[in-house]
């Protein structure tokens, strides 16, 4: 499928830039230009697809299948899966939260979309579809899924709502099921189109550098790193290694554009997979200024709970990546 | 005089908006109230689930995403 970008690659490097392919720079240089052209290419395709998805199924609309009918515990899987298919900026996560809450979505499916929406974004697909291929994509994906659901359930279960701030407890009282207090502009999905097509314009312009970065870091890391450099302190399966992945994780903020090609290395030399992906999700999924946003619609008792239980819910599916890869 | 409300917070994208909405209203000498809100409070008032969003004259035009300046003068001459 990729062929014509090896292609590309080579008669860049090898006949304009007239490098030796036997040389070091030259078939780093290769891997480079290979690599960051297929993950933009992928990149652009996801959020393309997901842009289109979502003008079609808009979280108004999710949120009013989930008020009006009675699906049996599914609601956490949906939910869920449209925290993953939603492409939005992370600020949005605080005015989405409060929108399911006053909508009369009960909090635990909320927080299933809550959770997924960081964790399986469509940056981290596309780089881990273009670094670590279709079994280890969909292992994370899934997984990301099924964490979401099963972290809004159990979270739903533990009946937290008397630990919202007052006004979100006063928002949710009064819930508002109908449309929303202001006439909006119907749209054509033709009109939508060139707000699709530069929304994925802008979030691959957007993510560029930290790509380079992140393949750049990566590759010196590929040249400086001495081979099973890792695997000597965190390769061996100690129980440990994945809960001290993950709490190193949280309090990183980087973008899964730049995170990926660094946790490519790490498995090449020796850190399990399992363990990696664990970290990627710990560091996108759960954030300090996440934490901060959350102040204005939870108590910080609540913003703990939620912490907590999503990075209890990564350590063990990384322990369960660990087992099965 | 129309009343363009920005829904935004600190972000690279919210801000993109705010200077978008800014050069169209100089360029073309626009009359417009403008506002923008980060306050989360507000927002739930006026029911938006994305940043940054564009209320103009009450009606919600653009939702979660960077309108260009050509979009932003049909709406706002």
């Amino acid at each position: 499928m990729f062929e014509w970008i090896q292609t590309f690659a080579d008669w860049l490097i090898y006949s304009v830039i007239n490098l030796d392919a036997e040389s070091n720079l030259g078939t780093a240089l290769n891997f480079f230009v290979y690599d960051t052209t297929k993950i933009l290419i992928l990149l652009f395709v996801i959020v393309f697809i997901m842009g289109i998805v979502n003008a079609y199924f808009p979280v108004e609309r999710l949120r009013d299948f989930l008020n009006k009918k009675k699906l049996y515990g599914l609601e956490y899987l949906i939910s869920s899966l449209f925290g993953a298919v939603s492409p939005f900026c992370s600020c949005s996560s605080v005015p989405l939260f409060i929108g399911f809450v006053q909508g009369g979505i009960p909090l635990g499916v909320t927080f299933s979309f809550l959770i997924t929406s960081p964790l399986v974004n469509e940056i981290a697909i596309a780089m881990f579809l273009g670094m670590f291929g279709i079994k280890a994509t969909l292992i994370y994906a899934v997984s990301g899924i099924l964490l979401g659901t099963i972290g809004g359930w159990i979270l739903g279960k533990f009946k937290l709502e008397h630990l919202l701030t007052d006004w979100v407890k006063k928002l949710m009282a009064a819930k508002q099921t109908t449309d929303t207090n202001f006439e909006e502009v119907p749209q054509t999905f033709k009109e939508k189109l060139p707000a699709i097509f530069r929304e994925a314009y802008d979030i691959v312009k957007g993510v560029l550098l930290y790509i380079i970065i992140g393949i750049g870091i990566g590759a010196a890391m590929h040249g400086y790193v001495p081979e099973e450099f890792f695997e000597e302190y965190l390769g061996n399966g100690d129980w440990w290694t994945v809960p001290l992945a993950v709490v190193l994780a949280v309090p990183m903020y980087a973008n899964a554009a730049a995170i990926v090609p660094v946790i490519q290395v790490f498995v090449a030399k020796g850190v399990p997979l399992g363990t990696a992906i664990a970290f990627m999700m710990a560091t996108v999924g759960l954030s300090i200024p996440e934490g901060t946003l959350l102040k204005k619609v939870m108590t910080f008792k609540l913003i703990a709970i939620y912490f907590g239980t999503v990075t209890a819910f990564i350590i063990l599916s990384g322990y369960v990546f660990n087992l099965l890869l | 005089m129309k009343k363009v409300i920005l829904f935004g917070a600190n972000c690279g994208k919210c801000k993109k908006a705010e200077r978008i909405i800014h050069k169209v209203v100089n360029d073309h000498n626009l009359d417009i109230e403008f506002l923008k809100t980060e306050d989360f409070e507000t927002m739930a008032q006026h029911q938006v689930m994305y940043l940054p969003s564009v209320l103009i004259a009450g009606k919600l035009v653009f939702k979660g995403v960077i309108p260009t300046e050509k979009e932003l003068i049909k709406h706002l001459k």
